[in-house]
């Protein structure tokens, strides 16, 4: 079991991987927690000020080691990349979505928790956009980015 | 195993600001959003820009074009869009035209008669059978 550190809280045991899986850790195990850090990365970088630029290279630290850490659990227990891609994306989740910000995972994917638009019937509660793809990799009808699909429990 | 350090840094605003041009153009709704295949029309300008998020904006997710096929570029401007008209129509583009049919289809509009349809009234029907009149 790995003990992830964000803002000095120890996050173990937050994710379960039988309750909430976010991404198909399963399916592409290197690649999701490859990108749930890169985007956990820029995504902080959106959230804090850090004018100074004192933190920018520890976060970008934090990601190499992220990545190398997906990488080597990647080869192990299914269970283990599930956990560290669930770890890094609900420390991720946790700032965004207090924050009324959408949440970009690839670029096919973006979540906002809390929702983030006032005005739009369904943009205010929270709900994802999602782009879907037919077989010659273009997108079909109903599957455009624009759509404020609601998140169903 | 180790511990992952987890630590909010900064950027710099990526978007550019860039001043909504001037065109010598005239916008004739209804307004046609795509991406590939995924059309949507809108009764308005303002409606469109109402429903779309300012991230695929950036992203230039979508093409948009007015109902006389002139092609609209998006520009953002203080995070504000606007659709600012060009020189280019696209009123005989098959692609459109297919991806406009297609999703009149699905909708359950017999699309047989419609293939020599004028962009415009294609368009108008594709408003009036989304139910997008804002």
């Amino acid at each position: 079991m790995t003990t992830l550190q964000f803002l000095g809280q120890e996050l173990r045991g937050v994710y379960d991987t039988t309750a909430a899986p976010i991404v198909d850790a399963a399916a592409h195990p290197v690649q999701a927690v490859e990108n749930a850090a890169s985007n956990l990365v820029e995504g902080m970088k959106d959230v804090a000020k850090d004018p100074k630029g004192t933190l920018t290279g520890a976060a970008e630290g934090a990601k190499d080691l992220a990545v190398q850490f997906g990488t080597q659990v990647a080869s192990g227990n299914p269970r283990a990349i599930g956990q560290a891609a669930g770890l890094v994306i609900d420390a991720y989740i946790a700032v965004r979505g207090v924050q009324g910000k959408e949440i970009k995972i690839g670029d096919n994917l973006r979540i906002a928790p809390t929702g983030n638009r006032t005005g739009h019937p369904v943009g205010r509660y929270p709900h994802y956009h999602r782009r879907i793809v037919g077989p010659n990799g273009k997108t079909i009808p109903g599957g455009s980015m624009k759509w404020h699909r609601p998140w169903e429990p | 195993m180790g511990a992952i350090a987890i630590i909010f840094t900064h950027s710099k605003e990526e978007t550019v600001p860039t001043e909504p041009a001037k065109s010598d153009f005239q916008v004739m709704p209804p307004i046609i959003l795509n991406e590939d295949a995924d059309v949507v029309v809108y009764a308005s300008v303002e409606a469109l820009i109402r429903d779309v998020e300012l991230v695929d904006v950036l992203n230039k997710e979508f093409e948009y074009h007015d109902s006389t096929g002139r092609v609209l570029e998006a520009r953002v401007y203080k995070k504000k869009v606007s659709l600012v008209p060009t020189s280019r129509v696209e009123a005989d583009s098959p692609v459109l035209r297919s991806y406009m049919l297609q999703v009149l289809r699905l909708a359950g509009v017999q699309v047989e008669a419609l293939s020599s349809v004028p962009f415009g009234d294609l368009a108008r029907i594709l408003l009036e059978t989304s139910g997008k009149k804002k």
